[in-house]
Order: structure tokens, then C-alpha cells, then sequence
């Protein structure tokens, strides 16, 4: 009895060490290339932690650096938690990549001071820190003794005059029109109502009528844009400095029947979007390069290490997405 | 090992337990060269003291047979209140402390629901679960609180005698675990309020007090895990803590606790928590993906009961 019990867990112990020791194995195919390859001071170790893969924006990503990595010879060591909000994983995450010895770290942080520790434990093994998409605060940067060395980011001043270009273009260069701001204070959404509101100007004969926050929020781009409309039923375009309060608009002009006179331009091209830009319930939205940006990450790295510097900050270009290019 | 002939089902769980850690250790230091370096264990220790502090708490609620899923929340909602504490001004001190007692309260509000309103242990912390969460996020806005300060900084990153705060902090509080289940009349009767709930109440103790300070140990646990948090962060995240329930439940089935109640040691806890984040932190290591990090822990977690039911038959 006890002999059958013993091999029973006998059993399931050598069950779990395979099922460590496969996924392990599964794991590290690149290991022994990088390993010889970082001592003869070739091709670099790369660490690279992003905001989630169960994000498609992420998912582009990071095809487009393991190709970009293969081609520049880099071993490259890629992870991100399961949510993106979760910025105690991503910590462990670089607290596990900074002993491997990585010659870089690239970070796409899921806050914006949360991390602040982990690229600290970074900056003191000298490793040189790129950060992704999402700036770090600069004041909690240097409250805790931190640097990074660049800040790679869509050009989202570039894409709010994408829009105002495109608006102006569709309307004909005349007529009243609104903008749906992000949470006050974000610095994405001000360089996106920045760069719309600017560009507006420079081109003249459109009104700005309504400038107000919807929060990034679909529900309050409803509610926002119906209290706009109330108000100012004239009005025949609207900018929102993301997607989902630019589908917010759209329910709330086709609830009023509106379709036909209001053009509405949004931010980021997420699927939803695209889909209604195809069903031509709205006008356009400005897409991200996610690809780039990871890509032009590694190219920084590779930059520092041959030249011992780069710039501190990039922006990657952005670009209209309308009915034609929806994909 | 004094006695020639030693059953298998009298080896305790912990030690099982450990020596499937041992092994996992041996495992990782051949698969990567990374893993046995001091640094590294360090990390993976430091990596534990969250998840171990609630599970430490965890382990007396499963204890009596009951679960405490509000755990998570309650870390998001204590830490950003000591968010709101530390950025308003208060004496560091004085906001650790309040902080804890909030805890606690979520903890007395877990064991009310549970003795005086009978509700069954998984739907109240169900409910405060996402109570505790919605608070954290309408307090903040769904925003996070950032800066504050080098005493939080201290408690997040900083050591004593070169050991980790975080790390200090997790041995004290299970050494103030252990010693209340194993020398104290509460602990005797928290198992037995698990291994038979009715014969307990029948030989004249009131249960519902012993089922009250589970949860309330619970909620200072998750209070004190929310400054651990927030220390580490530098911040107070209303979102953080999501999950957090799960992987305590798993670090104190891991260790042997019996999901039924009253059987379980928090010694089996600490080496279950401390799997989990080797586990973790090796296939880190070894560059695999968090999916499979995910399948890893299910199959431990499938392992370690069937083991535990396979000798208890």
C-alpha cells in the first residue's frame, strides 16, 4: 500500500520537473548563441519588457522586434505580464532580467512612476534604459536618483494635425467644429488636442465651437457630445483625441440622425474604429506604429553601445488611417 | 528520522513541499546560469514577501474552511488610502498604523457578513472583493498616487543589516503566525473550528468569535501587505492587487493546507509562496512566456492536492 503511494507521487514529482524542464528548454533555444556571442562582444542581450501581450498593439510589437532582433544578431529576452495594468510583474520582470546581465533594457512602462524602483535597480548595473510608448515622470525620476536614456513615443502633436488636416480637407475648409479632450492632464491627449487645435489655426476658417474632456471614456464621449450637440446643433465636424469617445460620438450623432453632417475623426485606429470607418459611420482615425517604435528601440540600443549615445527622446511618426487604408 | 518505518502518509506536507522546492532549486541552477547567484535568490525571495504575507492570513481563513477573495482589493483600497494619507501630510508612523486598522476593518466587515449574517464565506468576500476594488478606483479616479517619500521608499527597497525590509516584515509576520496558531488557545480552536465546526460549538465555544479573527487577521494581513506594496512601488495603484486572492489561495494549498479546513501549517504556506515566485522567477530566467508561466502554477496547484488527497485516502 504505502510502495503504490510512493510511486503514485513519485510519479506526479517527475510529472511537474518535465513540465518545468520542457517549458524551460522551450525557452532558452537562444541562450547559448547570445551567451557566446555577448563574450566576444558581438550581438548585445536585450531585455524587453512590455505592457501585456494580450494587447494586439503589443502583440505588433513584438513580431516586429523578434524579426528586427534576428536580423541585427541580438539575443533578445522579451516578457510582459497578463494585465496592463499590472506594474508589480512588470518590476519582478526587470528585477529578473537585470541579473541576467542583460546589455539593455527597453520598458513600456504600465505607469508612470510605478517602475521608478525597477529602472533604478537597472541604472545601477549600468544598464542603459530606452522606454516605450509611455513616458516615466521626469520629477519621480530624479526624486529617486533614476535616468533614462531615451524616450521613444508616437508623435501624437503629429497626429492631432494629421486630423485637423484631414477635417479641414473634408468639410470643405469651412464650418463649426468640436474636439472630445482625454483625461485633463494626460500628456498624449494634449499633444493630440495640441497639435489639432494649432494646425486648425494655422489653416483658419473652421470654428472651434466645444472643447471639452471626455475621459478617454466611450460612455462620456456619448454624453459629452450629445450636451455639444444640444448646444450647438450646427456643427459638421468633431475631433476626439482617442477612438473610443470618438464611437461614443458617433452613437450619440446617430441617435439624432446626423450622420450625414457631422464628420468625426478619432485617435489610435483600434479595430472597433477601423470597422466603423468601413461601414463609413466615421470619417477617419490616426493610427500608431507599433512596429517602429519597437524596432527604432533596438536600433537606440545598438546606438548607444557603438556610440555611447542617442537622443533623449523620439517621436515615431503617425499616420491617417481613412476608408481606403482601414485594412 | 528516528523510526525505522515511516509511512508516506505521516511525512509531513511540509516537508514534501520543501523537497519539491529543493528540487525546483537544483532544476533552475542547471538550466540557467543565473539562477544561483545571490542576487538573483534575493530577488526571488523579495519577490514572495507580498504574496506570502497574504497567504500567511490566507491560511487561518482556510483554515476554519472559509476563503477571503477580497484580499486583492483590500490591498489596492488600504494602499491608496495610505496614498492619500502619506500625500496629505500625515506622520508616516501614524498613516502605517491607520492604514493596517483599515485593513482590519475590511476584515471585521468579512467576518460580520460571514457569522452574523451567514453569508457563505466565497459570496461575502465576493461582494467585498469588488467593493473594496470600486472604492480604490473612486477615490483616486482610477488615477495613481506617486511620490511618497524615502519612508516608503525605505520599506520598499531599503535593508536592515543587509537584509530586505520587505523580507524582514514577511518573517516577523510569520513568526507571529506561527507562534498564534501553534501556543495560543485561538489557534487550537481555529483548527478545530475547521476540522468540525459543529462538535466545536456543541463542547461550548463560541465559534463565531474564532471565525470574526480569522478575517480580521486576514485584513491586517492584507493592510500590511498594502504598505509592503505601495513601499516597493513607490506608489499607490488603484489597480494593483488584481489576482492577488488567487495566488494566495494557491501558496497555502501548495503548502498542504486543506481547502476543507482544519488541517495546515503556515510553515507549508511560506514554502508554498516561495515555490510559486522560484517558479516564476526561474521561467523568467529562461525567457518563457507569462502564459506558460500560468499553466505551471495550475499544474502545481493540480500536483499538490492530488498528492495531499492521495495520502490522506
Amino acid at each position: 500500500m504505502f510502495k503504490k503511494k510512493m510511486r503514485m507521487a513519485a510519479v506526479l514529482l517527475a510529472a511537474g520537473i518535465m513540465t518545468t524542464a520542457i517549458s524551460g528548454c522551450g525557452g532558452s533555444e537562444s541562450a547559448p548563441a547570445g551567451s557566446a556571442a555577448g563574450a566576444d562582444g558581438g550581438g548585445m542581450k536585450v531585455g524587453v519588457v512590455l505592457k501585456t501581450l494580450s494587447n494586439p498593439f503589443y502583440v505588433t510589437m513584438q513580431e516586429a522586434m523578434e524579426a528586427k532582433a534576428d536580423e541585427m544578431g541580438l539575443e533578445m529576452v522579451l516578457q510582459a505580464p497578463e494585465a496592463e495594468t499590472d506594474t508589480e510583474k512588470q518590476m519582478q520582470i526587470v528585477e529578473n532580467l537585470v541579473v541576467q546581465q542583460i546589455d539593455g533594457l527597453v520598458l513600456a512602462p504600465n505607469g508612470s512612476a510605478e517602475l521608478v524602483p525597477a529602472i533604478k535597480k537597472a541604472n545601477d548595473e549600468n544598464i542603459p534604459v530606452v522606454i516605450l510608448d509611455a513616458r516615466i515622470a521626469e520629477e519621480d525620476l530624479k526624486e529617486a536618483g533614476a535616468h533614462i536614456d531615451c524616450f521613444i513615443g508616437s508623435d501624437n502633436y503629429q497626429g492631432g494635425e494629421l486630423a485637423a488636416q484631414a477635417l479641414y480637407d473634408q468639410l470643405g475648409g469651412k464650418g463649426k467644429v468640436a474636439v472630445l479632450e482625454g483625461i485633463s492632464g494626460v500628456e498624449s491627449g494634449e499633444l493630440r488636442v495640441g497639435g489639432f487645435k494649432d494646425k486648425l489655426k494655422e489653416l483658419g476658417g473652421l470654428e472651434i465651437v466645444a472643447s471639452q474632456p471626455a475621459d478617454w471614456d466611450q460612455e462620456l464621449g456619448y454624453t459629452v457630445f450629445q450636451n455639444i450637440l444640444q448646444a450647438n446643433p450646427d456643427i459638421t465636424g468633431v475631433f476626439c483625441a482617442n477612438d473610443m469617445m470618438a464611437l461614443g460620438a458617433v452613437k450619440a450623432i446617430e441617435d439624432m440622425n446626423l450622420s450625414d453632417q457631422i464628420t468625426v475623426i478619432g485617435f489610435d485606429a483600434t479595430d472597433d474604429a477601423k470597422a466603423a470607418i468601413k461601414e463609413g459611420r466615421m470619417y477617419a482615425s490616426v493610427a500608431q506604429s507599433p512596429d517602429l517604435m519597437g524596432t527604432t528601440a533596438l536600433d537606440v540600443l545598438q546606438q548607444l553601445k557603438d556610440e555611447g549615445k542617442c537622443e533623449a527622446e523620439i517621436a515615431i511618426d503617425v499616420e491617417l488611417v481613412t476608408e481606403e487604408n482601414a485594412g | 528520522m528516528k523510526t525505522k518505518k515511516i509511512s508516506f502518509s505521516k511525512i509531513p506536507t511540509t516537508l514534501i513541499t520543501l523537497a519539491a522546492l529543493i528540487i525546483l532549486c537544483i532544476v533552475l541552477s542547471i538550466a540557467s546560469p543565473y539562477f544561483l547567484t545571490q542576487k538573483n535568490l534575493v530577488n526571488a525571495v523579495l519577490q514572495c514577501t507580498i504574496n506570502a504575507t497574504l497567504a500567511c492570513g490566507m491560511t487561518f481563513v482556510i483554515l476554519t474552511g472559509g476563503i477571503d477573495l477580497s484580499v486583492g482589493s483590500v490591498v489596492a483600497f488600504v494602499g491608496v488610502m495610505l496614498g492619500t494619507f502619506v500625500k496629505g501630510g500625515m506622520a508616516l508612523p501614524l498613516a502605517i498604523v491607520l492604514s493596517i486598522l483599515i485593513g482590519g476593518v475590511a476584515g471585521i466587515i468579512n467576518g460580520l457578513l460571514v457569522t452574523k449574517i451567514k453569508l457563505p464565506p466565497f459570496i461575502a468576500t465576493l461582494g467585498t472583493m469588488s467593493i473594496g476594488r470600486g472604492l480604490a478606483l473612486a477615490k483616486t479616479s482610477g488615477r495613481s498616487i506617486q511620490g511618497l517619500g524615502s519612508g516608503m521608499k525605505f520599506i520598499g527597497s531599503g535593508s536592515i543589516l543587509g537584509i530586505p525590509v520587505m523580507i524582514l516584515i514577511m518573517i516577523v509576520v510569520f513568526l507571529v503566525g506561527m507562534f498564534i496558531l501553534r501556543y495560543t488557545r485561538t489557534g487550537r480552536y481555529v483548527y478545530s473550528v475547521g476540522g468540525n465546526l459543529e462538535a466545536t460549538r456543541l463542547s461550548g465555544i463560541n465559534t463565531n468569535k474564532y471565525i470574526m479573527f480569522v478575517y480580521l487577521f486576514s485584513g491586517i494581513m492584507s493592510g500590511i501587505a498594502a504598505v509592503m506594496l505601495t513601499g516597493r512601488l513607490d506608489a499607490a495603484q488603484p489597480v494593483a492587487g488584481e489576482g492577488y486572492e488567487m495566488q494566495a489561495i494557491a501558496a497555502t494549498v501548495i503548502g498542504g493546507t486543506s481547502m476543507t479546513g482544519g488541517e495546515g501549517r503556515l510553515s507549508g504556506t511560506i514554502v508554498g509562496a516561495l515555490f510559486i515566485s522560484v517558479l516564476n522567477n526561474g521561467l523568467n530566467l529562461l525567457n518563457v512566456s507569462s502564459y506558460i508561466q500560468q499553466i505551471a502554477i495550475g499544474l502545481v496547484i493540480i500536483f499538490a492536492v492530488a498528492l495531499d488527497s492521495l495520502r490522506s485516502k
